[in-house]
């Protein structure tokens, strides 16, 4: 393999190749698996250059993909459907369409609350929330004392807390508030 | 054309009956919830998301011939526990070195069970049953029970097929937006969970101790200001009022809660102390629940409640003195 091979394959990498060249030099690594190794290698510095590599960079693509095409059975001949054949397909079509919309209705009802839901894991709820003046939120308690906010917090829990929906949590929010630094 | 207006009747049936058995299967699944978290041994952790804030808890509850035993304590950051049972409720805050003794106050079941307040909860809050879902490796149903104005939080519950457990709960704002998250990490039902579990573990001997004394109903004989709220949010009502000393304080309070069925909000009056310094004044919040402190004819009120700023800010500008 020349230098001026080697350049080639590196400027394609790279995306700087003349097209006419790159006919050529595709045309030449389909035959010499040394210039397809050499394509892999590049390929795989560019990637780590720019930090696109997976975790485990699989080696030896083109060669695999080499031998997947080669043992791929040629396309079968596609057969015409014949012409009533077709018509049944394309009320099946519009039948299921209509079967489609219904579940579709009824689904985008059910799941709709939920997209709320997967916008908070993104965060931005909870990042306008925690964007609010700290000064709002209550301190934590002074050490020795136990201050009249935890008086009102475990007096009124008990009442919120004898509420069924809230379950087994009233609580919750007294052990978790402000538990975090 | 006739036959393709029944079909179009009949798509239209199918997709309304299961809306309208929707509300009735969440409502009776809440019901079944209420009961298994009441009356079921159950041991799990779960984390808890609130303004930013992630914690991780364990829980132990437990039913016996003595009613409920629960504890609660917290995994991350200082190692507050609440433990409770059908005399007391024990919060230890080892951050502030003190221990908080209240009255326990018996569960009343979801509120749904008595018409009257389901009547109320209908005008203020829809139910809807969301379907299936996954949670803490078991199958769940899903429930939402959403808000129909500005001053109250909606639900979304994940509620055990198994046991009718509660697996996740979200607390959302009028617009479906998570405020409040719970979701258990693990989660299992137990045949038997011994008595020992429950004890707090306290460490250190240097803990303050703060009882609260038993609230007593205020008599109109007695010689004290009456209040009132002037401005109600739709379906609050108030379910509760007595005059009593919260645990680290020396004055008594006027206590009253107000309720739509869902959200309890909490309206304390007092006399301010000497030092009145470090007192809440205006909005706080804390996650879901929100305050609100001030002044009225020289008295200090406090609201506190789980529902949304608008509430709390609404009612406690609007406390009176009745005459």
């Amino acid at each position: 393999m020349t230098d001026r091979l080697k350049e080639q394959i590196s400027a394609m990498v790279d995306d700087e190749l003349p097209v006419a060249e790159q006919e050529l030099l595709v045309a030449r690594m389909a035959r010499d698996p040394e210039l397809r190794a050499c394509w892999g290698r590049y390929t795989l510095i560019s990637d780590a250059l720019r930090q696109h590599l997976p975790d485990r960079p699989s080696q030896a693509l083109a060669e695999r993909v080499m031998a997947a095409v080669v043992d791929e059975p040629a396309l079968a001949p596609v057969r015409r459907a014949p012409v009533w054949l077709k018509s049944v397909a394309s009320l099946a079509v519009a039948a299921s369409v209509a079967v489609v919309a219904v579940i579709a209705v009824q689904t985008v009802n059910q799941t709709t609350p939920s997209i709320p839901d997967s916008a908070m894991t993104q965060g931005p709820a909870y990042a306008t929330r925690s964007a609010q003046p700290v000064d709002t939120e209550w301190k934590l308690p002074a050490r020795g004392t136990a201050t009249p906010l935890d008086d009102y917090l475990v007096n009124h829990n008990e009442y919120a807390a004898s509420n069924g929906v809230q379950g087994m949590l009233p609580y919750v929010r007294i052990v978790g508030y402000h538990n975090s630094p | 054309m006739r036959m393709w207006k029944v079909c179009g009747w009949c798509l239209l049936l199918l997709a309304a009956g299961p809306a309208l058995a929707s509300a009735d299967d969440a409502r009776q699944w809440l019901q079944k919830m209420s009961h298994a978290v009441e009356t079921l041994n159950y041991e799990g952790t779960f984390v808890y998301l609130h303004a930013g804030h992630m914690d991780a808890m364990h829980i132990i509850h437990r039913y016996g011939p003595d009613g409920e035993q629960e504890r609660l304590v917290s995994l991350t950051g200082a190692a507050r526990e609440v433990i409770r049972n059908n005399r007391t409720v024990t919060c230890v805050l080892p951050d502030s070195k003190s221990v908080v003794v209240n009255k326990s106050l018996p569960r009343t079941p979801f509120p749904g069970v008595l018409p009257d307040n389901l009547e109320r909860l209908t005008r203020n809050y829809s139910f809807q049953a969301l379907g299936s879902d996954r949670m803490t490796g078991m199958a769940a149903r899903v429930i939402a029970i959403k808000p129909k104005d500005r001053f109250r939080y909606g639900h979304r519950l994940w509620l055990a097929k198994d046991n009718d457990l509660l697996l996740k709960s979200d607390l959302t704002d009028q617009h479906g937006v998570p405020v409040e998250q719970v979701m258990f990490t693990h989660l299992t039902v137990k045949d038997h969970i011994p008595e020992s579990v429950f004890k707090p573990k306290l460490k250190g001997k240097d803990f303050t101790w703060y009882r609260s004394t038993g609230a007593k109903v205020p008599s109109a004989s007695e010689d004290t200001v009456q209040w009132q709220v002037a401005d109600l949010p739709s379906g609050f009502r108030l379910v509760h009022h007595s005059r009593h000393r919260l645990p680290s304080g020396e004055n008594l309070v006027d206590h009253m809660v107000y309720s739509d069925g869902l959200a309890t909000v909490s309206v304390y009056i007092e006399k301010p102390d000497a030092d009145d310094r470090g007192r809440l004044q205006g909005v706080s919040s804390m996650g879901a629940l929100n305050a609100y402190g001030g002044m009225v004819d020289g008295y200090r009120v406090t609201v506190v409640g789980e529902v949304p700023e608008a509430t709390v800010k609404m009612i406690g500008q609007s406390v009176r003195r009745a005459h």
